[in-house]
């Protein structure tokens, strides 16, 4: 190496850029403080979404299988007739429970329209299920109270339903259809979609609706080797007219509704990133302007143009990365907030909460990144093409 | 206004940071005009003009439960009721289960919900085109030209909740207040049924607001102990009912509304600082000549409301133009059906503008004019 490539290739110590950053600190402030807002924003947007999908995706046993009318999207939307519960019940394949019977529940799921404590009303998914359900869905644990007994109008409600609609809490009634249901137990469904329901028997919810047939009809499979068997076997049965899939899939399809909050978050996230970028390259403009004779001794000296800009970028990354930081600082106690909306697929209300992951806080951080590296290229690019004697003649 | 050419001059005295700052204002202000016309757009729904002039009724318990079909005429004898049409919800799917060919459908009583929804305009031809044939169907404008219909086309609905799918035949386009929904005859729907009888809702007409209290009462007294109460509720309640179903929207709007003002106003004040420091000097010279603080004061906050306000224009003039050419998602069209960018947010978002150029030029302007002009005066640089 020739002495005089030492100083090309050597870097601009960190240190000179972290100093600079003290110095003008009150508009190292702002900028830090307009950057923290924008990732604080795209944090708890994303969080939101997040939250949504996880409540729909770990919904359901891998072993278990949905039965629904043809072509039906939804639950709600389906219809199996009593008679073909019986056929579903005697296929080969399907798991039995101790008792020796197999594991199939019939279940009615309604939309009922119920007031929230706030006052408004809004949709909320009464499911009656067999015995065997439970047995079916291991996550669901009773907190509260008791299980339901069958046939006398006793219902158990999930622990979000239970604080957030009127007469849901335990000890109370609900007036379902043209039942009145007591409120017996309350559940914790983990996070999950059954969270957002009420639960009873299937023979008090079809009466209290007047219905003759079911819903949907969930049957287990031995195993989940066998499960995609079980599901061809159940549309085999071309009388029935039946559509079977895994249960996984059937929540896993409804994730699509998180889409509108996740795209309303990139959507406010970029807009005001170009925002604060623009505010940012203003800060660097001037970072670049007031130290246009530092800049001239540094090329002086012998540091190449691209240490120059590299220098320069990399203070405005830092000063972007702290934004970055606070404002996931800033977004933080949002996580775990329960909130609900409406699943656009069920028209009924889903719960979930706030959830902000590891992964999450690592994409917001090189969101800010990319933030102060476009922001701080073009003043950069300024400061590394001064001409040195320019530069240095400024006063 | 004889020192408006002071402050333009002062502005183009660093036109890249001006540009800059301008930008950077348009885009967030932009983001605001958005979310206001998203609130805004979900308010409309609930303030149909003629709205107020109906009631919906429906099942106490669930919107997928249903009425019989003899409570119409129940209805229509409580005094103040003009009109009642029995209208259900169809909810098929065209074409492809996407959020792109998704729209509302009802099923209704052809000759009867004209006279519900006389705000609905549409030629008489067309509107007997529709009457007299069974498998006839109206749309909205919107509608039309979203998909390329023409009058005489063959539309397609699978319902996802029953064995059926209907054709049907377009026979008139009407435009009004609401023009993304298809109306078909209730008939054809019940026939293919085998006439099950059932009515989601009654959309029902009165002769003035004024009994819509009383009427609503009478109705849901009269089904109290039959096997089918009902809920009847005014056309805005049950609008907003469903916006209310999204959860919070409103909050979270004006939460992300509220963060986006402050940290335009952050960005703002950064550059008022910046360009009001590097003029400490001709400050003091300005005040050595005799311009009082106030004067000064007022130069500066004018110029940081000018580039706020430079900012908003172009944001409004932007936001009416993207969402004029380049449009929205379908999942957002299908659920804001009356979003635009109207007179009220444009003038919100200039409102909002100058308020921001105002405070952020707040402290470095103060800061400014009472700088003392020997101490100006001795700062080099």
């Amino acid at each position: 190496m020739k002495n005089g490539n030492f100083l090309d290739v050597m870097a601009i110590p960190l240190k000179y850029n972290l100093r600079n950053l003290v110095v003008r600190r009150v508009s190292t402030l702002m900028t830090i403080g307009a950057i923290a807002l924008v990732v604080a924003v795209f944090v708890a947007l994303m969080a939101l979404a997040n939250g949504l999908n996880s409540a729909l995706k770990t919904t359901g046993s891998p072993e278990n299988v949905l039965v629904l009318r043809q072509g039906s999207q939804t639950e709600t939307s389906s219809g199996v007739s009593k008679e073909a519960f019986q056929v579903i019940q005697t296929l080969p394949g399907i798991a039995r429970d101790r008792e020796g019977k197999p594991m199939a529940s019939a279940e009615g799921v309604i939309i009922v329209n119920l007031p929230r404590r706030s006052g408004e009303s809004t949709n909320v998914t009464l499911r009656g299920v067999s015995e065997t359900a439970f047995a079916m869905r291991p996550g669901i644990k009773l907190v509260a109270g008791r299980m339901f007994r069958p046939d006398i109008g006793e219902a158990i409600v999930s622990r979000t339903v239970a604080d957030r609609f009127s007469n849901a809490a335990l000890g109370q009634s609900l007036q379902l259809g043209k039942r009145t249901f007591a409120v017996v137990g309350v559940f914790d469904a983990g996070g999950t979609a059954f969270d957002s329901e009420i639960w009873s028997s299937i023979n008090d919810v079809a009466d209290a609706f007047d219905r003759s047939g079911y819903s949907s009809v969930l049957v287990r499979a031995e195993n989940v080797a066998t499960r995609d068997q079980l599901v061809n076997r159940i549309e085999a049965e071309q009388r029935l007219k039946l559509e079977a899939k895994p249960e996984l899939k059937y929540y896993e399809e409804q994730t699509s509704t998180s889409g509108p909050i996740r795209g309303l978050g990139i959507f406010v996230a970029i807009i005001m990133g170009i925002g604060a970028c623009f505010g940012g390259m203003n800060t660097m403009y001037a970072a670049v302007a007031h130290r246009t004779r530092e800049i001239g001794t540094l090329r002086a000296l012998g540091f190449s143009k691209l240490s120059i800009l590299t220098s320069f970028v990399i203070e405005s990354m830092i000063l972007a990365l702290i934004g970055g930081v606070i404002g996931c600082l800033l977004a933080l106690p949002v996580n775990g907030i329960a909130t609900g909306t409406m699943n656009f697929r069920t028209f009924s209300e889903v719960a979930f909460s706030f959830r902000i992951t590891p992964d999450l806080l690592v994409s917001a951080l090189i969101f800010s990144l990319v933030l102060g590296f476009i922001g701080g290229l073009l003043p950069s690019r300024l400061a590394a093409r001064m001409p040195i004697t320019r530069a240095l003649r400024e006063i | 206004m004889k020192f408006l050419r002071l402050i333009t001059k002062n502005l183009g005295r660093n036109k890249r940071r001006t540009v800059l700052t301008v930008l950077s204002v348009a885009v967030s202000v932009f983001l605001l005009a958005t979310m206001q016309a998203v609130m805004a757009a979900l308010n409309a729904g609930s303030q149909t003009p003629g709205g107020e002039y109906r009631v919906i009724v429906r099942r106490n318990t669930s919107l997928a439960d249903a009425m019989p079909e003899a409570y119409a005429q129940k209805i229509q004898q409580v005094s103040g009721v003009v009109a009642v049409c029995p209208a259900n919800w169809f909810g098929g799917i065209y074409k492809e289960d996407k959020p792109h060919y998704m729209f509302a459908q009802f099923y209704v009583d052809p000759k009867i919900i004209f006279d519900v929804h006389p705000e609905i305009q549409i030629s008489p031809e067309e509107r007997n085109a529709f009457q007299q044939e069974r498998t006839a169907a109206v749309a909205g404008k919107k509608l039309f030209d979203k998909y390329g219909w023409k009058l005489g086309d063959v539309i397609e609905l699978k319902s996802p909740y029953y064995p059926i799918e209907v054709r049907l035949t377009l026979r008139g386009m009407y435009t009004g207040p609401q023009e993304g929904a298809l109306y078909f005859h209730r008939a054809y729907v019940e026939e293919a049924m085998g006439r099950p009888g059932l009515v989601g809702t009654y959309r029902v007409r009165l002769d003035s607001p004024d009994n819509a209290p009383r009427v609503m009462e009478e109705i849901d007294q009269m089904f109290k102990s039959s096997a089918a109460p009902t809920k009847t509720e005014t056309e805005a309640a049950f609008a907003a009912g469903f916006v209310s179903m999204l959860g919070n929207v409103k909050g979270l709007i004006a939460g992300i509304g509220l963060v986006v003002v402050f940290a335009i106003t952050l960005i703002g004040a950064n550059t008022m600082a910046m360009s009001t420091r590097e003029r400490f000097t001709e400050v003091a010279v300005m005040k050595a000549l005799g311009f009082r603080p106030g004067l000064i004061l007022g130069l500066l906050l004018c110029e940081s409301v000018l580039i706020a306000l430079i900012g908003g224009v172009v944001a409004a003039i932007g936001a009416k133009a993207f969402f004029q050419f380049v449009g929205m998602g379908d999942m957002l069209a299908l659920f804001l059906q009356n979003f635009k960018i109207g007179t009220n947010t444009i003038a919100i978002s200039l409102g909002v503008s100058a308020l921001i150029g105002l405070v952020s030029g707040g402290i470095p302007a103060w800061n400014a004019a009472r700088v003392k002009i020997v101490d100006g005066l001795r700062r080099v640089g």
